[in-house]
C-alpha cells in the first residue's frame, strides 16, 4: 500500500516520558507517553482537536513500546484519515483507548499483534468522494471485530489448513483444521490483513506444516460465526495473495465525529499475554519459532496457541528458554532478560531478632557492628553475638608491658575466624608499640599476630591502614574469605644496633591465615592494589587511589569494570558485580565474554547463594530484599514489625551464603542491629497427586499485595478436633542457633513447642480442642534467648467439620423424546475420597455425600415467556437440550429442578444432569440476545446448589483427560464456589484475587481458576488463606448446624 | 399388565419413601436436637451481648431454625426456639437497619477504589452477594414494622450486579439477583396479604411490580398490612389506628364502587380488589388436601402415560 502524505512526528509535538511505576523489573510497570499537538495543526469547522497519545507498556528489558508516527491513510470508505500508526509485535496485545478528559478512558480497539502496523483514525483529513448521482446513501459503517489468526498447512495426507487463534468466546486457545487449501504465494507473505464481512482478519503464516489437531476445539457462537466467514473468504484471500497484494496494515474505519473540543488516545501494551497458558508469553513463543532457537527439549517448539507441542504432558513454558539464561520461561523472573536467571521459587519471610546489648560486651562501641557470617554470628568491633549470646573478643596477650590494645575486629568468615587490628609491642617498652593485624581462630580464642615468622623482626606482618575501612559504610568493609585469605598492608621492621626500629618494605600482599593449631600466616605475592577475596579463584581489586575502574579475577583477570566493585559473585550464568553506589553504574554480569548490564540488581549491595539480594532503600522501599525478581521492603518481608525497624533509618548491611541478613538502624549514636532469619515453609502434601492440598499457604505472599487476610505472612492451617498439618521448615539453622516455635493453643508434634536446630526439619501442627475455630495466632519464634519482633508465620485454627452433600442424578423427560439420563455419575466412595483429598488438608472439612437415586424430570421446558422476553433467535424452546438459566429471580430450569428435588438436610445439593448442557441466557431490553455456554458445572451460590453436566463424553476430546476425573474436579471446583465465593482467581472478579499475581503457571495451582485454566495438565487444587477465611465463614453459617 | 402398574407404583413409592428416609433418619433427628440445644444455650449467652453483636449472633440461629421449619416433620421445639430468637431480635431497636447498613457497606466496599485496584478494575460481588443473601434471609423472619420498611425500601433496587452484559465472560456462578427480587421474596414470607399468591421458589412475572405497588400504597398510608399469624393491622408507624382503618376501608369501598361503575360503562369484566385484610389464614389441612389431589392427579397422569406408551 502506498503511503499518502507520510509524516513523522512534527516539531510541534512534545513528547514527555513519565515513569509511573517505581520498579523497572515488574510487568506491571507502565510508561506513559503523553504527546500533545497544537490545535493550530488541526482546525476544524466545529471542532478543535487536541490530540494526545498515551502509550502504556510493560517495561521489560526489551522495550515493547511500539514505534509510531502520524500518517494520512485512506479509510475503507475512501476518505483520507489523519491516523496514528503504530507497529505491533507478534504475540503482544494492544488496547487503544480514547478519552475526552484524560480521566475516563473508553476502549476503542483491541489488537493482537502479529508484526504489522495498526492505524487509528483520529480525524478526517479529506472527505470521501461524493457518490455518483443516483447512488442511494450508504449505510453507516459497521464496527469490525479484530481477529488474529495463525494459518499453517496441515501435515499428513488429509491436507487442509490448521487455523489457530485466541477464542472470541472465552479467550482460550483455539485450534481447528479446515478443509481449505491456501495459495503458495503465502510463503512470501507471512503477514496479511484484510476485512471480510464484520471481521478484520490479521493473518500470520509461519509456513511450516503442523500436525492437525486430533479433535477440533469446540466452537462457541462467536468463534463459529467468525470461522464461517473465514472459510467463505478463503478463495478471495487466495486471490489477493496470489496477486501479491501485501497488506500489512489495516484500512481504518473513519474517525467518528466528536462534539468535544479535545480527544486523547492511548495505547496499552500487554506483553504478558500467554494465550495457551503454558508459562511462556505469546511474544516469546513467536520469537522462538521465528529464530529457531530457545527450545530446551527436542520436539518442543514455540507455539502461542498450543501449550504442549511435544505432547509429553509438560507445559512448553517449562521447556522453552527465550532469553537463553538456562532458566525455563515458566520459572524465569523475566524471560526477556538473561541476567535475571535465578528461578522463581518459594520465597521466605523473615524473623527479625533485635540484638539487645544486655551484657555490656558490645556497649563500649555499640554502633560498631560489622558483619554477620553464615552461622549467624554477628561481629562487633570487640565482641561477637550469636542467638543472644555475647562473646567478648580477647585482647592480644603477647608482650610484657600490658599495654597491648585491641583496636578491634574487622572481618569474620563463615568458619568463625576473625581478623582484627591491635597494637603490638615490638619490645618491652611502651614507646615501641606499633599497629599489627591479629586473628582469632575462634571467637573465644586468644588472638595471634598475623605474621610470617616467629620473630616479627625478621619477617613481614600485616596491617590495615585504610581509613575507608569503616564500620558504618557498607562499601568500606574488608572480607576474610572462608579459606582465610585477605589482602593487607605488609610491613617489616628492622632493629638497628641501638634497638631502634625502622619500617621498610611497605606494600600490599595477600595473607593466608594458618589452619588448625598453626600460628604463622603465609604471605602471598606483592600486589599494587588491595584485593578482596571471596572464595578460591574469585577476587577483585580495590584501588586506594579511587580510580573508577575495577578489576575482577576468576582467577584470570576479566576486562575492566567501569566501577569499583562493591561485591562480586560467582553465579551459574557468570560473574556478577555490584557497584559501590546506585550512581556508579548498572550492575554487570560477565557472560559470553563481556560485561553486560544486569538491571535486575540495580540497588543491590549483597546477595546470597540462591540469588536473594539485599539492597539500598529506594522508591519508598525501606531495606529492600530482592525476592523472585521483585524488590520487597522490610515491612513486607518481615511482617508485623513496629517501631524503629520500620523507619527510613533501617538498612541491610550484609547477607550470607545461606541467607542470614544483618540489619542496622542508624543514626550512629543510637545504632542498633538485628539479625534476619529467612524462613520458608515447605508443603508436605498428604497425597502426592494433590500437591497443593497441604494446609500451608506460602503462596499468597508472592502477590504484590496479599491483602489483610494474609498480612504478608506465611500461613499454616492448624486442625482442631482431628487431623494434623505436616510442614517442613526450611531455614539455615545449626546447633548454635536453636529456633523455638510456640503459640497459644497450638501443638507441635504433640508438644507445646518445638526447637529446631537444623535445616529442613519436618513436624506436625495441630490445634488443641479448646482453640476456637477461625482463631488466628502468630507463631512466637525465639532464636536462642531472643524473641522475634516480626511475625512471619501465622496459624489459623479450623475445627473438623462434616459437610453433607446430596447428589441427585437427574434425567431429562421430554415428550416425544427418549429419556436422557446422565452418563457419568460418581459413586459415593469416589466423591468422598476426592473431595476429602482436596479439602480436608486445607480447611479440615470432611465430606459425607449421599448419591440419591436417579430421578427423571420434565425440566427442559422453559419458554421465552419464562424469561419475560422476546426470543428472535429461537434460543429457548422446550426440549432444546440446554439447561437454560439467567440467574436472577424469575423462573429458570435450574430453579425448577431445585424446587423439585432439594434436600434441605444437606449443606450442598448437586444435580448431575442428563440431556442438558449448561448455559446462561443473556437478556436485555426485554429480548433474549445471546447465550453463553458454561462448560461442565454451574453454582447458584445463595442456594448452595450446583448443576453438573452428566454427559461429558463430548468433553473428552477437548481435554484428553479422564472424563470421570474431570467431573470430580469440576464438582470440587463448584463446591469451592459455595465455600469461598464467586469469581475466579485469574479473571479479576474473585473474592480473593491476590493483586498482581499473574503468572499463569502459578495461578493455575489454585482450585478456583476459571475453566480455561482448569483444563491445563498442571491445574491444581490450592486454596489460599483468603479462601480458608471465606470457607470458615461459610461453614460457620451453615443452616443445619455443625458450625 | 395391571401387575406391571403395581410394580411401577411400588417403585415410585419406594423412591418417595427413600427420599423421606434421607431426610428423617436417626442421624438427622439427632442433629436437629443438637441444633435446638445449641440455640437454646446461645439465646442465654446472647443476653450479655451488646445489640449489634446480638443481632449478628442471633440472626444465624433464626435462619437455622427457619431452615429447619422448611423440613417436613420437624420437632415442635424448633418452633419454640425460632419464636424465642425472633422475639429477641425484634425487641432490639435498629434490628432491621443493621442489615440495611450491612448491605450498603458491602456494596460500597465492593466498589471502593482499593478493592478495584487489586482486581484489575473488575468488581468482585462475592462478599456483597453473601451479605445481602443473609440480610434478606434474616429479614424475612422478622415480623416488625422496621423490617417491612427496610425490605420495602429495597423494592425499587432493580440492579442485578450479576447480570451478564454483552461482551462479558460466561461465568459458572449465579448470584442472588436484584435486591428488588430478594425484597419481594422476603415480603412474601413476612406479609399475610400477598398481592400475588405464588409460593414457588422463583418470582412470577409481574410479582415484583405488584409488591412495589403494594408498598407504595403502604407508604402513602392507603393500606395496612398484617404479619403471618398476627391479626393486628400495621402501617409503617406501628399498629394502625382504628380511625385510619376506617378511613382506608371507606376509601377502598369508594374506589371499588367507582371501579365497578367504570367497568359497567366499559363493559369489561369485574375484578375484585383484594380486601385490606381479606385472606384467611393458611392451614395445613388445606395444603394437605391440595397435595393429595396433586398426588392423585400425578398418579393418574402417570398411569395414563404408561397406557399411552404401551398403546393401550
Amino acid at each position: 500500500m502506498s503511503k499518502l502524505s507520510p509524516r513523522r512526528w512534527p516539531k510541534a509535538v512534545a513528547v514527555d516520558y513519565v515513569r509511573l511505576s517505581n520498579s523497572p523489573s515488574t510487568r506491571k510497570d507502565s510508561v506513559l507517553v503523553l504527546c500533545k499537538l497544537s490545535f493550530l495543526l488541526f482546525t476544524m469547522k466545529y471542532l478543535t482537536t487536541f490530540l494526545s497519545l498515551v502509550l502504556m507498556s510493560m517495561a521489560f528489558a526489551r522495550d515493547f513500546r511500539p514505534a509510531s508516527h502520524l500518517e494520512n491513510i485512506p479509510a475503507y470508505n475512501s476518505s483520507i484519515q489523519e491516523c496514528y500508526v503504530f507497529e505491533t509485535a507478534p504475540g503482544v496485545a494492544y488496547t487503544v483507548e480514547v478519552s475526552n478528559n484524560l480521566s475516563n478512558w473508553t476502549p476503542q480497539d483491541e489488537i493482537y499483534g502479529l508484526g504489522g502496523e495498526y492505524a487509528v483514525a483520529m480525524r478526517e483529513f479529506t472527505p470521501p468522494p461524493p457518490p455518483p448521482p443516483g447512488t442511494p446513501p450508504a449505510n453507516p459503517p459497521t464496527l469490525a471485530t479484530n481477529v488474529s489468526l495463525r494459518l499453517q498447512p496441515a501435515s499428513g495426507t488429509a491436507g487442509g489448513v490448521v487455523v489457530a487463534w485466541r477464542s472470541l468466546d472465552h479467550d482460550g486457545p483455539m485450534i481447528v483444521r479446515i478443509a481449505a487449501e491456501i495459495d503458495p504465494g503465502w510463503n512470501q507473505i507471512p503477514i496479511f490483513w484484510n476485512r471480510f464481512a464484520d471481521y478484520n482478519f490479521y493473518f500470520w503464516h509461519p509456513g511450516v506444516a503442523v500436525a492437525p489437531p486430533a479433535v477440533n476445539s469446540p466452537l462457541g457462537p462467536k468463534d463459529s460465526a467468525m470461522l464461517a466467514v473465514l472459510e467463505a473468504s478463503v478463495p478471495a484471500i487466495n486471490q489477493q495473495i496470489a496477486a501479491s497484494i501485501l497488506h500489512s496494515r489495516n484500512a481504518p474505519p473513519p474517525a467518528p465525529p466528536d462534539p468535544d473540543s479535545k480527544r486523547f488516545w492511548r495505547v496499552k501494551v500487554d506483553s504478558s499475554l500467554d494465550t495457551d497458558q503454558d508459562g511462556s508469553p505469546d511474544w516469546a513463543e513467536f520469537e522462538i519459532v521465528a529464530r529457531g532457537t530457545g527450545s530446551m527439549v527436542p520436539g518442543v517448539i514455540g507455539d502461542a496457541f498450543n501449550s504442549d507441542t511435544n505432547g509429553d504432558g509438560i507445559p512448553d513454558g517449562q521447556q522453552l528458554d527465550t532469553d537463553g539464561d538456562g532458566t525455563p520461561d515458566a520459572f524465569d523472573p523475566d524471560p526477556n532478560d538473561n541476567t535475571a536467571f535465578y528461578p522463581l521459587g518459594p520465597i521466605p519471610r523473615y524473623a527479625l531478632f533485635p540484638i539487645q546489648d544486655t551484657t555490656g560486651a558490645g556497649a563500649s562501641q555499640p554502633y560498631e557492628v560489622l558483619q554477620i557470617n553464615d552461622k549467624s554470628r554477628v561481629l562487633y568491633r570487640k565482641a561477637t553475638w550469636i542467638a543472644g549470646v555475647w562473646t567478648p573478643l580477647a585482647p592480644p596477650s603477647n608482650g610484657s608491658s600490658g599495654m597491648q590494645l585491641l583496636a578491634g575486629a574487622y572481618a569474620i568468615n563463615d568458619n568463625d575466624v576473625i581478623i582484627g587490628k591491635g597494637r603490638y609491642e615490638l619490645r618491652a617498652d611502651p614507646e615501641y608499640l606499633t599497629n599489627l593485624l591479629y586473628f582469632w581462630s575462634s571467637p573465644q580464642a586468644v588472638p595471634l599476630p598475623v605474621k610470617q615468622n616467629a620473630d616479627i623482626n625478621q619477617a613481614y606482618a600485616g596491617d590495615f591502614v585504610y581509613p575507608y575501612l569503616s564500620a558504618n559504610d557498607p562499601t568500606r568493609k574488608t572480607f576474610l574469605s572462608n579459606d582465610g585469605i585477605f589482602t593487607g598492608v605488609t610491613r617489616k621492621w628492622t632493629a638497628d644496633a641501638d634497638g631502634n626500629f625502622s619500617e621498610k618494605d611497605v606494600h600490599y600482599s595477600t595473607w593466608t591465615l594458618p589452619t588448625g593449631a598453626g600460628s604463622l600466616s603465609t604471605k602471598g605475592p606483592v600486589s599494587q592494589e588491595m584485593q578482596f577475596h571471596k572464595s578460591p579463584g574469585l577476587s577483585w581489586n580495590f584501588k586506594p587511589d579511587f580510580t573508577p575502574n575495577g578489576k575482577v579475577f576468576i582467577p584470570a583477570a576479566l576486562p575492566d569494570l567501569p566501577f569499583q566493585p562493591l561485591q562480586v559473585f560467582a553465579t551459574p550464568q557468570g560473574t556478577l558485580a555490584f557497584p559501590e553506589s546506585d550512581t556508579a553504574g548498572s550492575p554487570k554480569l560477565f557472560t559470553q565474554g563481556a560485561w553486560k548490564d544486569a538491571p535486575l540488581y540495580q540497588h543491590a549491595t549483597d546477595m546470597s547463594d540462591d540469588g536473594i539480594a539485599i539492597g539500598r532503600s529506594h522508591d519508598n522501599l525501606i531495606a529492600p530484599i530482592l525476592l523472585n525478581g521483585k524488590w520487597t521492603g522490610i515491612t513486607r518481608s518481615a511482617p508485623g514489625l513496629t517501631g524503629i525497624w520500620t523507619d527510613s533509618n533501617v538498612r541491610l548491611s550484609n547477607t550470607t551464603a545461606s541467607g542470614w541478613i544483618l540489619a542496622q538502624h542508624s543514626p550512629v549514636a543510637t545504632d542498633k542491629a538485628a539479625v534476619l532469619l529467612p524462613i520458608r515453609i515447605i508443603e508436605s502434601p498428604p497425597d502426592p497427586s494433590f500437591l497443593e492440598a497441604t494446609g500451608v499457604d506460602a503462596y499468597s505472599i508472592k502477590s504484590e499485595d496479599s491483602g489483610p487476610a494474609v498480612s504478608n505472612k506465611i500461613w499454616i492451617m492448624a486442625p482442631s478436633g482431628s487431623g494434623s498439618t505436616k510442614v517442613q521448615l526450611k531455614s539455615p539453622l545449626n546447633d548454635k542457633t536453636p529456633l523455638e516455635l510456640s503459640a497459644d493453643g497450638i501443638k507441635f508434634d504433640d508438644g507445646p513447642n518445638i526447637t529446631l536446630a537444623a535445616d529442613n526439619r519436618k513436624f506436625d501442627i495441630t490445634a488443641s480442642s479448646s482453640s476456637n475455630s477461625g482463631m488466628e495466632i502468630p507463631l512466637t519464634i525465639k532464636l536462642g534467648t531472643v524473641e522475634t519482633v516480626s511475625r512471619p508465620i501465622g496459624v489459623k485454627v479450623m475445627k473438623r467439620r462434616t459437610i453433607k452433600v446430596s447428589v441427585h442424578p437427574v434425567g431429562s423427560l421430554v415428550e416425544g423424546k427418549t429419556t436422557n439420563e446422565p452418563d457419568t455419575v460418581p459413586t459415593k466412595a469416589q466423591l468422598d475420597e476426592f473431595l476429602n483429598k482436596v479439602y480436608t488438608p486445607q480447611i479440615n472439612a470432611v465430606f459425607d455425600t449421599t448419591i440419591v437415586p436417579l430421578r427423571n424430570l420434565e425440566w427442559d421446558k422453559a419458554t421465552p415467556a419464562d424469561f419475560g422476553a422476546a426470543d428472535p433467535n429461537n434460543y429457548i424452546s422446550v426440549g432444546n437440550g440446554w439447561l437454560d438459566t439467567n440467574g436472577g429471580d424469575q423462573y429458570n430450569e435450574d430453579t425448577y429442578i431445585r424446587d423439585q428435588l432439594n434436600d434441605a438436610t444437606a449443606d450442598i445439593n448437586i444435580y448431575i444432569l442428563g440431556g442438558g448442557r449448561i448455559r446462561t441466557v443473556l437478556t436485555w431490553d426485554n429480548t433474549i440476545r445471546t447465550v453463553k455456554s458454561i462448560v461442565l458445572g454451574m453454582t447458584r451460590v445463595k442456594e448452595n446448589t450446583i448443576f453438573i453436566d452428566g454427559d461429558i463424553g463430548w468433553y473428552h476430546g477437548l481435554i484428553g483427560n479422564d472424563t470421570g476425573m474431570e467431573q470430580l474436579r469440576t464438582i470440587a471446583h463448584e463446591i469451592g464456589h459455595c465455600l469461598v465465593g464467586e469469581g475466579h482467581a485469574d479473571t479479576g472478579d474473585s473474592a480473593v484475587k491476590l493483586k498482581g499475581f499473574n503468572p499463569t503457571n502459578l495461578v493455575q495451582e489454585r482450585l478456583m481458576v476459571s475453566g480455561n485454566l482448569t483444563r491445563k495438565p498442571v491445574a491444581g487444587f490450592r486454596l489460599v488463606k483468603g479462601e480458608w477465611d471465606e470457607a470458615e465463614k461459610w461453614m460457620k453459617k451453615r443452616l443445619n448446624g455443625d458450625n | 399388565m395391571r401387575s406391571v402398574y403395581i410394580i411401577f407404583a411400588l417403585v415410585f413409592c419406594s423412591h418417595v419413601f427413600a427420599d423421606m428416609e434421607i431426610i428423617w433418619n436417626l442421624d438427622n433427628r439427632k442433629k436437629e436436637a443438637t441444633h435446638v440445644d445449641l440455640w437454646n444455650a446461645n439465646l442465654k449467652k446472647s443476653m450479655a451481648m451488646q445489640s449489634t453483636e446480638k443481632i449478628e449472633f442471633l440472626s444465624l440461629g433464626l435462619r437455622g431454625m427457619a431452615h429447619r421449619k422448611t423440613m417436613n416433620d420437624y420437632s415442635p421445639e424448633v418452633d419454640s426456639v425460632y419464636q424465642s430468637i425472633q422475639s429477641a431480635l425484634i425487641s432490639i431497636p435498629g434490628h432491621a437497619d443493621y442489615f440495611v447498613n450491612e448491605v450498603k457497606q458491602a456494596k460500597a466496599h465492593a466498589l471502593s477504589p482499593e478493592e478495584l485496584s487489586g482486581r484489575d478494575g473488575k468488581i468482585s460481588w462475592s462478599n456483597y452477594n453473601r451479605v445481602r443473601s443473609e440480610a434478606f434471609d434474616t429479614l424475612e423472619h422478622l415480623p416488625s414494622v422496621e423490617a417491612v420498611r427496610a425490605v420495602g425500601d429495597f423494592l425499587d433496587d432493580e440492579e442485578d450486579p450479576n447480570a451478564l452484559r454483552p461482551g462479558d465472560e460466561a461465568t459458572d456462578t449465579l448470584g442472588p439477583g436484584s435486591n428488588s427480587g430478594l425484597a419481594t421474596m422476603a415480603l412474601r414470607s413476612l406479609i399475610q396479604d400477598d398481592p400475588v399468591k405464588s409460593k414457588n421458589g422463583w418470582l412470577e412475572l409481574g410479582e415484583k411490580k405488584a409488591w412495589q405497588q403494594w408498598y407504595e400504597q403502604i407508604k402513602l398510608g392507603n393500606r395496612t398490612f398484617r404479619f403471618e399469624g398476627d391479626p393486628t393491622e400495621y402501617d409503617l408507624n406501628g399498629p394502625a389506628s382504628g380511625q385510619k382503618l376506617a378511613h382506608i376501608t371507606r376509601d377502598r369501598k369508594r374506589d371499588a364502587e367507582r371501579q365497578v361503575g367504570r367497568e359497567r360503562t366499559s363493559g369489561s369484566t369485574v375484578v375484585a380488589e383484594p380486601a385490606v385484610a381479606s385472606k384467611p389464614s393458611k392451614s395445613m389441612p388445606v395444603a394437605l388436601v391440595i397435595a393429595g389431589l396433586v398426588l392423585l392427579g400425578s398418579l393418574g397422569w402417570y398411569f395414563r402415560k404408561g397406557r399411552e406408551r404401551e398403546g393401550i
